[in-house]
Order: C-alpha cells, then structure tokens, then sequence
C-alpha cells in the first residue's frame, strides 16, 4: 500500500521526467542531425526555411534573424534570401567625430519629444539608448535627421518600378533628383548653411516617360523639432509651363501614383515628433541587404527591358518584386522600432529595423487602420564615396509590396553623396524650371 | 498669309520635323542604349515625343446646318493625327531644345457640310482656306531655343519659347506673353502647352536669393509671324467657330492686319517679373507689355487709326500695358492652398456698337461691333483654392484627389454704358461691367494613377451658361496613354441663331450646341 501509494505519488513525476528525457534527445538528436553552420551563398526560400531555421549562420540561427513579417515574405512572397557575410561599415571619420563631440550638447525634451543642441553626427550614439527609455524610440528616429547620406544627396536616375504581383510589371517613372541638407553637413565646409530655418531641400525632375518628361517638384522643410510648420512644396507642371505651390501637408500622402507614401521615403522619413508615439521594441539581429551591388540602374540598358535595366529587382518570376536572387543578405544589428501615426495616417502602425551602430533602415513593415498587415519594406543599401572622398551609407532600391493589393512599387537609384560642384542654389525653387526644362539630364 | 514666305516657312518646318526624325532613329540610338539618347561628361541629347490621335463626335445638332438639311448629331467632328517630337541637348553649359509637330485632319461628312456651308453664305471664294482642313493641318516648329549661364546667377534664354507668368487655370489673366490657338482644340485640352502659340524672345533669369527671389525679364525683338501674334480662333467657318457663325469663313471678308499702327509684330514688346517668397507665401510682381490676346475688328464702316484691307474688317490686336501681381500660400488650418492673381490692364480694346448690324441701339453707329474701336482699362482678378480632398472613404480612391475651385472676374473699370461696347466683334451683345466665371475641378486616381477619372466644371455667374467636362484618362502602358471625355456646353438661354442678328449670345453661348465626345490615344517615345 505505502509502496502503492509512493508509486502512486511519483508516477507523474517519473512520466514528466521521462518525458522530458525523451524530449530532450529528441531535440538534440534533431540538432544533431539537422542544425548546422550555413555557408555564405545558402539560398533561403518557402521550401527550406522550416528546415533550416534553426541552422546557423555567423553563430546565430536563421529564425532568430528573420522576424516574422520576412518570415511571412519568404512563405508567402516568394522572397529568398542568399545569405552573405556581414562586413564592417565604417562611417566617415567627420561623422564619427561629430557624434563624439556632438553628443554631449544634445538635450532631449521628454515634455514635447523635441531635442536642442544638435550640430551634426548622430544625435544619441547607440551607447546612450537604453531599452528601458520611453523615449529610445524617439531617439532613435532623431538619428535619421543625422542622415548617412552625405551633405548632398545625388539620387541619380531614380526609377519607380510599378510591378502587379500576378502580370509582372507593368511601367516604370524616371527621375533625376537631388537633396541637400542645410544642416548637419559634413562636406569640409560650413556644418550649417542658411539661418537655421530650414533643413533640407529636395527637387525631382521626371525625365521619362515623355507624359511626365520636364515635370518637377521642389520641397523644403523646416527646421522646426516639433513638425509644427509644414513643408513647403511646388511642383513645376510642364504640360502649362508653371509653378504651382502644392499642399504642404501631403507628408502621409502616396507619392504620385506610387504605391510608397512620402512618408516611406527611406522607410521613414517624417520627424518622430509627427508621430504620436515611438517605441523601441527591442534590439535584435535581421539579415538585411546592406552591400547591394555597385550599379543599381544600368543606364546602358534600354527602358524596353526593365529587367536589364533595374537588375536588382527580380522582375522575373512571381510576384516580380522582391530583391534579384543573387543580393547578398547579411546579419546586421537593428534596432526596432514601433511607430504610432496620428490617426489621419493611412497606417495604425510603421515598425523599422535600423542599423545599431548608424542610423540606416532596413527593413519595415506597416499595418492598415484594422490593424492588418498591408506594406512591407526591403531597402537595399550600399556604401558609397562621395565625390569629395566622404565615405556614405546609402539606400539605393526600396521595395516598398502593398502585401494585401498584390501590387509593389520598387525604386532604384545609382545613389551618389555629395556630387562634386553642388551648391545650395542648385537645389532652390528658382531653378526648378530651368532643370525640369533641361529634363534633369 | 498663303505667300511664298509660307511656302518656305512650311518647306523649312518639314525639313526640321524631318531631321528630328532622323536623329531619333539615327546614332542617337547607339550611345548608351537608351533608345534616343546620348551622354557623356559634357554632351548630352534626347528625344522623346508622341503620335497621338483624336476622334470626337457630335452631341448635338447645329442650327447652322438647317440652310443644307443637314445635320450633325452623332457625326464625327474631328479626326485628328499628331506628330511631336521633342528633342534636347546639352553642349558644355548650353542647353538646347527643339520641338516640332505636324497636325493632319480627314475631313469628315460633318466637316465637308460645314465646307459646303460657305456657298450658301457667300464666304465660299476669297477665303484664306480652300479646304476647311487647312485650319488645322499644320507643320511648326514650335520651340527652338538655347540657354546658358552667366554666372551663378544668370541664365538667358534665346530662341523660339514660351514663357508663362500668371496662376490661373483655364482663362488668363498674367499669361499675356503669348496667344493661343484656339482653332482646332478641344475645350479643355489639358496641356496648353500645345496650343499656347511660341514666340521669338530673348529672357533671362536672374537669381537673386539674398532677396529669396528672382527676376525675370524678356524682350520680344519683333520677328516673329503675323499668325504668332494673339489668339486664333476657328474664324475660317470651323466646328470651333462660335454658334451661329460655323461654317461661315470669315476669312473671306476679313483679313488679319498685323501692320496696324496700335499692334505692329514688328514693334518690340517685353516684361519683367519679380517672384519670390516671403513670410511663407509665394508671391509675384510683373509688368508687360504685349498685344491684346483677343483681336478686335478695325472696321471698314469706322476705321480705326488705319482702312482696313478686309471687305469688312481687320483682325487687329493692339497692344496693352499689363501689370499684376500674385500671391500662393499653403494654410495648415484649411490644409489648403489658396491663390490669388491680380492684373491691371491699360488700353484693353473693345468694339462699339451693340444691336444688330442693320439696326444698331444707338443710332449712327455701325452694330455687330463694327462701329469702331474704343479702349478701356481692366481689372482681372483670380481667387482659388486647391485641396487634396480625401474621397479615399467615399470612392475607394487610392489616393487624395486633387481638387481646385477658382473664381475669375474681368471688371471694365469706368464702365459706362453710354460707351455702347460689344463683347466680341461679330456680336451684337452689349459688355458687361463685370464678367466672372467659377471654375472647379477634380481627379479621381484608382490603380496606381492607371485610372483617372476627371469631372471639371465652369458656371458663367454673371451671364449664365457653363460647361461640364467629365473624363477619364487612362495610363495603358509605358507607351500607350488614353483620354476620353464629354464637353458639355449650356448657353443659359443667351446664344445666338441668326447671323449678325441682336440675339443675347454670352460667352457660353458662342458654344452652344456644340458638345462633343471625344476620344484621345497616346503613343509615347
């Protein structure tokens, strides 16, 4: 009875224990005989993801570096993944240095979200952002005004691919654009140009196809922390040969007939304090494109063939937006940050995964009104020296997929920072007709 | 106008046209594959361009066509091909550009009864047309121009172009540099870029951004032709000719002066503009002189300053003082932008004589508006606001539709009655002191912008009448663009059935009964 009933009380005990035994080598002889190293050069895909996500490359394991919206791409957009070694991106040393030195005078204002005191560099290092920080979130989108590209942005000939998932593509708009910063440049010359009100310029010059050949916009925007006072936008309409001022509050808007809002631009491109809220979720490790091959436009190809020509689109098979096969992805350390747009904003959530260590987004994904997943982001990237020796970070394809239309607008740019002879008047309303009429070329 | 100096000019357009299509399937091939263009480090050159084609149809009959037993409801009012080529070029600092475009029409059985029209009406000899398809068959080179920079600041503009100054949609008030061709256009055919009439000028842009600003100016040297100088209607008894007057080639008594004492072309004209930003706004302050847009008719009956050589009159287009002023700016409160557009215009000539021409309203003057020339000064002043309606919710739109409302006023400052003026020659309708017209439009963007439906409309609130203009624009492809719509016209009761008659035509009367579908197809290069 006594050994009855001690039987009686261990037997779950045993059971559990030998449950848990039997477990155990399971899932170590499963290890054992399926979780390896990959190779460089291991193709990613719907059919073998399963199988090696607990495989591991550079000592961590694939699941841990696919989050669950590229997870999804990869079983349900056909998107592969060619695994690369990651390699050390060295930012310029004047961008180094300004962090350093710069850091220390930023002042964050809890009260407003708004920061003084910034000249140039990162406005918060990744040694200052601490997870535990309600206001990381904020910090870290206030890096993206310290922006890698350079002093000048050359966004040479910029192409929006519109591709349809099930046809393929379907037409594409060509532009020549350029961006510079009035603030934080790093070019040798002056840190700040202007009086301070104003943060950076930007004009697009479409130059094909001819419907839109010689159309043009000149945007501004302000130098104000708190997004209070909108940009200011023109467009130079070519078919009445006139400048037009545009709504300055179309910063949630698509762009044209993209499938990218303006806010998308570089996966995130409004000022934290647009948002109502942004929190840091965590910091974790993804595999991102942050090599993309030299040429991302090759203008040697003709606009009848679209695949030639944006060769880092796989416009080839099925649904004919993600990233060309042969794109090198690495492992990269991101941080991931949750966004909440006003309640205007077509999006009830945009989440971001940005380079730790320089302020450079990867990937990112966003969620309709209903909370549903409706946008993902794959932006390739690539170092880059400018023409003056200044060593860039730059994004030169977005694939921004409109997951839930079936539909995705791509955009490639042989990205350049700081193109030589660039001056602040050159990118100004009193040129935009003079360059849209020259059609940007 | 059908000189051997015509003759040569068409001779020399068509050789252009010619050498633009050369160079588009010649070496520009080769370079860079780009299909029609070159680059290098200090040489660079494009060319793009278009063949399109209209159809358009008839929504109504035309009283005109009564006198044939004819009529025109359902019958195509225009079959239309066109041909631009658009080339540019960088040598160095200098950029060039070339446009050229040919036109052709088949003429219709509705176009061939309104030909047919001019032998009941004694227009049918003497004419500037023999064939009414030569209102619109055209070969032009439309722009050919070179610019380059002086400095930073400077860059000046030497050739055939076009040069717009104002705000307005639809009508004009600044946007007096050039006339248009309103001779064979749809009522609202978008870009009026291909209407507007190009003229020989030297301009120059001067940047001067301590001021945040720039100044313009330009000189019109005064080569250019006699059919460049102010608007061009379909005066030649076309399907644009105003209600009740198609079919009836004016052009057979009349003759366009441009020698004419008040408006010689070989007279110099010329503006400065001042453009800039301030506090927030967008602003502009500019001075013209130029030639009046609208002719007037140098009577026979009342010659003014000069007989005219037309059996009955002279087109003439004096000139006019034009300053103006405008303003822009974004509200974030309306999310809007709002514009306004003010033009002063000195010596705005008018006709005189009301009534009808055999029995003018005021005894000893000559009706229909041949009882000379009379000018006044005008205030033309244009209010607006754009908005980006978001109609997402509403019509599944994947995008917010840009929307414009404008109202737009022409006042007669020193209006007097006893002046006894004509709206338009031609006419028996006495002006109004004022004459204001509201405008709206919107567009609809489904598909990524592939699918564009439009809706524009225009109400003459002074006089009434208006039009309606509901579209569709389709993007097809890379290539192939495709436009249709209705033009919808109502006079308000106020239009005209009796040639030289004193019946109340407006504005929108001169457009009665002439409503059309029209069909647009685009290929693109």
């Amino acid at each position: 009875m006594h050994n009855d009933l001690k039987f009686t009380a261990h037997a779950p005990v045993r059971r559990t224990a030998l449950a848990s035994a039997v477990g155990l080598l399971l899932v170590l002889s499963a290890q054992g005989a399926q979780a390896k190293a990959l190779d460089a050069g291991f193709v990613i895909d719907k059919d073998n993801y399963e199988s090696i996500k607990n495989d591991t490359f550079e000592d961590k394991t694939i699941a841990s570096m696919v989050p669950e919206k590229l997870e999804w791409m990869i079983k349900n957009h056909n998107l592969t993944i060619k695994l690369a070694h990651s390699k050390k991106i060295e930012m310029d040393p004047k961008y180094v240095e300004a962090t350093k030195s710069g850091a220390k005078d930023v002042k964050f204002n809890p009260a407003d979200r708004t920061i003084s005191g910034w000249k140039a560099g990162m406005p918060f290092p990744p040694e200052t952002i601490k997870l535990d920080d309600p206001h990381a979130g904020d910090k870290v989108i206030w890096n993206l005004r310290a922006a890698t590209y350079g002093a000048t942005m050359d966004l040479r000939d910029i192409a929006w691919v519109f591709l349809d998932a099930k046809k393929g593509y379907e037409r594409v708009q060509a532009f020549q654009s350029r961006r510079y910063y009035m603030e934080g440049r790093l070019d040798g010359g002056p840190v700040s140009v202007g009086d301070g009100d104003v943060s950076q310029k930007t004009y697009f010059v479409a130059h094909y196809p001819q419907d839109i050949r010689g159309l043009g916009t000149f945007s501004q925007r302000y130098n104000q922390a708190d997004s209070k006072k909108p940009d200011d936008s023109y467009a130079y309409l070519k078919s009445v040969r006139r400048t037009r001022r545009l709504s300055g509050g179309a910063w949630m808007d698509p762009i044209g007939g993209t499938d990218q809002l303006y806010d998308d631009w570089d996966i995130w491109d409004a000022w934290p304090t647009k948002y109502v809220e942004n929190k840091l979720i965590e910091k974790r490790w993804v595999l991102a494109i942050a090599h993309s091959p030299d040429m991302s436009v090759d203008t040697a190809q003709p606009w009848t063939d679209p695949q030639k020509r944006f060769p880092r689109i796989n416009m080839a098979e099925p649904p004919f937006s993600n990233p060309a096969k042969d794109i090198g992805w690495e492992p990269r350390e991101v941080y991931v940050v949750e966004g909440t747009p006003p309640p205007e904003h077509p999006y009830s959530k945009k989440v971001a995964y940005i380079e730790v260590d320089f302020p450079r987004p990867y990937l990112g994904y966003a969620l309709d009104r209903k909370g549903e997943f409706w946008k993902m982001f794959i932006f390739q990237n690539r170092p880059d020296v400018g023409d003056d020796g200044y060593k860039a970070v730059m994004p030169v394809i977005g694939h921004i997929i409109d997951v839930k239309r079936g539909h995705a607008t791509n955009w490639s740019s042989n990205m350049k920072s700081n193109p030589k002879g660039v001056k602040e008047t050159d990118v100004s309303l009193n040129i935009l007709e003079e360059v849209a009429t020259g059609a940007g070329r | 106008m059908t000189s051997k100096g015509a003759t040569k000019r068409k001779a020399a357009s068509i050789a252009v046209l010619a050498a633009l299509a050369g160079a588009a399937g010649g070496p520009a091939q080769g370079a860079n594959g780009e299909g029609s263009s070159w680059a290098a480090d200090d040489f660079s050159f494009n060319l793009s361009g278009y063949a399109r084609g209209w159809v358009s149809v008839n929504l109504q009959n035309q009283p005109e066509l009564d006198v044939i037993d004819k009529d025109s409801k359902g019958k195509l009012s225009m079959v239309r091909g066109s041909l631009l080529l658009d080339a540019d070029a960088k040598t160095g600092p200098v950029k060039w550009k070339a446009i050229g475009r040919a036109d052709r029409e088949h003429k219709t059985s509705y176009l061939n009864d309104l030909e047919r029209l001019r032998e009941t009406n004694g227009t049918a000899v003497g004419g500037h047309s023999s064939s009414i398809t030569d209102n619109y068959n055209n070969n032009e080179l439309r722009e050919f121009w070179a610019e380059m920079p002086f400095g930073d600041r400077v860059t000046v503009k030497v050739g055939k172009q076009q040069l717009v100054w104002g705000e307005s949609d639809f009508f004009h008030a600044m946007d007096l540099v050039h006339g248009y061709d309103l001779s064979w256009r749809l009522f609202f055919e978008g870009e009026n870029e291909e209407w507007r009439k190009p003229l020989t000028l030297i301009s120059t842009k001067i940047r001067v951004p301590e001021a945040n600003g720039m100044l313009a100016a330009y000189v019109r040297p005064g080569v250019d032709r006699c059919e460049d100088i102010g608007n061009t209607y379909d005066i030649r008894g076309g399907r644009w000719f105003f209600q009740p007057y198609r079919g009836f080639d004016l052009s057979a008594v009349t003759d366009k002066d441009c020698d004419h004492p008040d408006g010689d072309r070989d007279d110099v004209t010329g503006g400065v503009r001042w453009s800039g930003e301030a506090f927030g706004l967008s602003y502009s302050l500019a001075y013209l002189t130029s030639f009046s847009a609208d002719p007037v008719a140098n009577s026979a009956f009342k010659p003014y300053k000069k007989a005219p050589s037309g059996a009955v009159f002279d087109l003439i287009h004096p000139k006019i003082d034009v300053l103006g002023a405008t303003v822009s700016g974004y509200s974030a409160a309306l999310d809007a932008v709002l514009s306004a557009e003010m033009a002063y215009t000195k010596d705005q000539p008018f006709n005189v004589g009301t009534g009808a021409f055999l029995a003018p309203n005021v005894p000893g003057h000559v009706g229909i508006g041949l009882g000379g020339v009379k000018k006044k000064n005008t205030l033309t002043t244009m209010l607006r606001i754009d908005k980006d309606l978001d109609l997402q919710g509403l019509f599944g739109t994947s995008r917010p539709s840009f929307s414009s409302i404008q109202l737009f006023n022409t006042q007669v400052l020193g209006f007097d009655r006893d002046d006894d003026l004509v709206r338009l020659f031609a006419y028996g309708t006495a002006l109004t002191e004022h004459n204001t017209i509201l405008t709206a439009f919107t567009t609809l963007n489904y598909a990524n912008d592939t699918i564009n439906p439009g809706f524009a409309i225009g109400v003459d609130l002074s006089h009434g009448g208006g039009f309606a203009i509901p579209s569709l624009s389709l993007t097809l492809s890379d290539e192939w663009l495709a436009r249709i719509e209705a033009d919808i016209f109502w006079s308000g009761g106020k239009s005209n059935k009796t040639q030289f008659s004193n019946e109340p035509s407006q504005l929108f009367g001169y457009f009665d009964k002439a409503s059309q579908l029209v069909f647009r197809l685009t290929r693109q290069f």
